[in-house]
């Protein structure tokens, strides 16, 4: 049986040798030494194995009666240090001496610090969770892209099983928390009920990106329609609008489309040059020609400053 | 509560100096009276476990500090968590469900 058979406890095959035997416990030993996994029943059962296999494979004479098939891992002692595990000990108050000195020391208010940290999340760290009232409750809610720029009302099931109304204000932000006053917990520790806090979550859109209430937008632009200059169609968060490329323009260049951003801000539009991939043989004379008349150097800013 | 010579009869290849270089590094803190050492249980486990590190999984004494310095700190962590727990039993069930509630949606 593999779990009985000690070269595969320590993860070696029948020739390895004593060095790689060693290397092989002591690498073992390190990750499941029930010491150093406080929290693991498994560690330990783990543990006691990977000893017993190494008492075996570790001396040369039950190696070999092992191999000859004339003992088994039974007849081996359990690892067992003498007073026990340091980690039976260490979770009962008289281990305080040791973790105080470097833990430092904890009173309440340490605890409410780690609380509040995490309560508070992303944002300000000036109205700590732990000190609201008992009977606040929290919630988390994810909503998508568009829904978050026009806002909306919505209904929603918490895990808990409340159903909640949400109006969710347009341009609210991923992060930004929400405060539903009078729906936490009704209040078995004070009489009147706490609050619902919702934590927004946005996810984000495949083409819009947003940074306050200007949104950006990366936009193809065919090599002919920037060279010729064209009215095309873009989308905004409002719909589709009209815009004209200017002649000559190039990826990057950036248009700006006013009001057409979250309530008074603006989209930005950036031009990305798009290659055809049909192009005559005509055009491609013609381009052949041009290239060796012009001196046209894409390249010029960009070598003046190295 | 034991000396030092009865601590030494219940550890396996530990002796007197090596069990004096681990209080030294203050990384085992017996009661010390009139200039005796006084062990419990919790230190000879841990005298073990110092040993492990150092003979069986060959960790330098560096090394040492910085794990037990961790180790302390898991443990008081440990500690500090059943407080917690302890705190939340005592809680109503509707504020146990609220905390478990939200203990979930947070490991989402």
């Amino acid at each position: 049986m593999a779990q009985n058979n000690p070269y595969s406890i320590l993860g070696i095959d029948k020739n390895a040798s004593d060095k790689e035997i060693k290397s092989a416990y002591r690498r073992l030993s390190k990750r499941h030494h029930p010491d150093l996994n406080p929290g693991s029943k498994e560690a330990g059962t783990k543990f006691k194995e990977i000893n017993k296999a190494y008492q075996i494979l570790s001396n040369p004479e039950k190696r070999a009666r092992y191999d000859r098939g004339e003992i088994n891992m039974e007849g081996e002692p359990e690892y067992k240090p003498s007073g026990g595990f340091y980690r039976d000990y260490a979770d009962k108050a008289e281990a305080s001496r040791y973790f105080h000195e470097n833990t430092g020391h904890f009173d309440t208010s340490d605890i409410q610090n780690i609380f509040s940290s995490f309560f508070t999340g992303g944002t300000a760290g000036n109205h700590a969770g732990f000190k609201k009232q008992p009977s606040d409750v929290y919630y988390n809610i994810t909503i998508d892209f568009m829904e978050s720029v026009s806002g909306e009302r919505k209904r929603v099931t918490m895990p808990d099983g409340k159903v909640l109304d949400i109006k969710i204000p347009a341009g609210v932000e991923d992060g930004q928390r929400l405060r539903l006053k009078g729906q936490g917990a009704h209040g078995s520790i004070n009489s009147e009920s706490g609050d619902a806090y919702i934590n927004i979550h946005i996810t984000p859109h495949k083409i819009f990106t947003r940074k306050a209430r200007d949104i950006f937008v990366e936009v193809p632009v065919g090599f002919n329609e920037s060279l010729l200059g064209s009215k095309i169609t873009v989308p905004t968060i409002h719909g589709p609008v009209e815009v004209t490329i200017p002649k000559n323009s190039s990826t990057g260049d950036t248009l700006r489309l006013k009001n057409k951003g979250i309530k008074n801000g603006d989209q930005y539009i950036k031009i990305k040059i798009v290659m055809p991939n049909n192009i005559s043989e005509s055009l491609m004379q013609s381009v052949v020609e041009w290239d060796k008349a012009s001196h046209f150097n894409p390249r010029e800013k960009m070598e003046a400053m190295v | 509560m034991m000396d030092i010579k009865q601590a030494i009869l219940l550890l396996d290849n530990i002796d007197e100096q090596l069990i004096k270089d681990f209080i030294e590094n203050e990384w085992v803190k017996p009661l010390t009276k009139q200039g005796t050492y006084y062990f419990d249980d919790i230190d000879l486990a841990r005298i073990t476990l110092i040993n492990d590190l150092l003979s069986n999984m060959q960790v330098n004494s560096e090394s040492v500090d910085i794990i037990l310095s961790l180790l302390d700190q898991v443990y008081g962590l440990r500690e500090q968590f059943r407080k917690v727990t302890k705190a939340i039993e005592k809680q109503p069930r509707s504020i146990q469900a609220e905390i478990f509630s939200i203990l979930h949606e947070t490991q989402g």
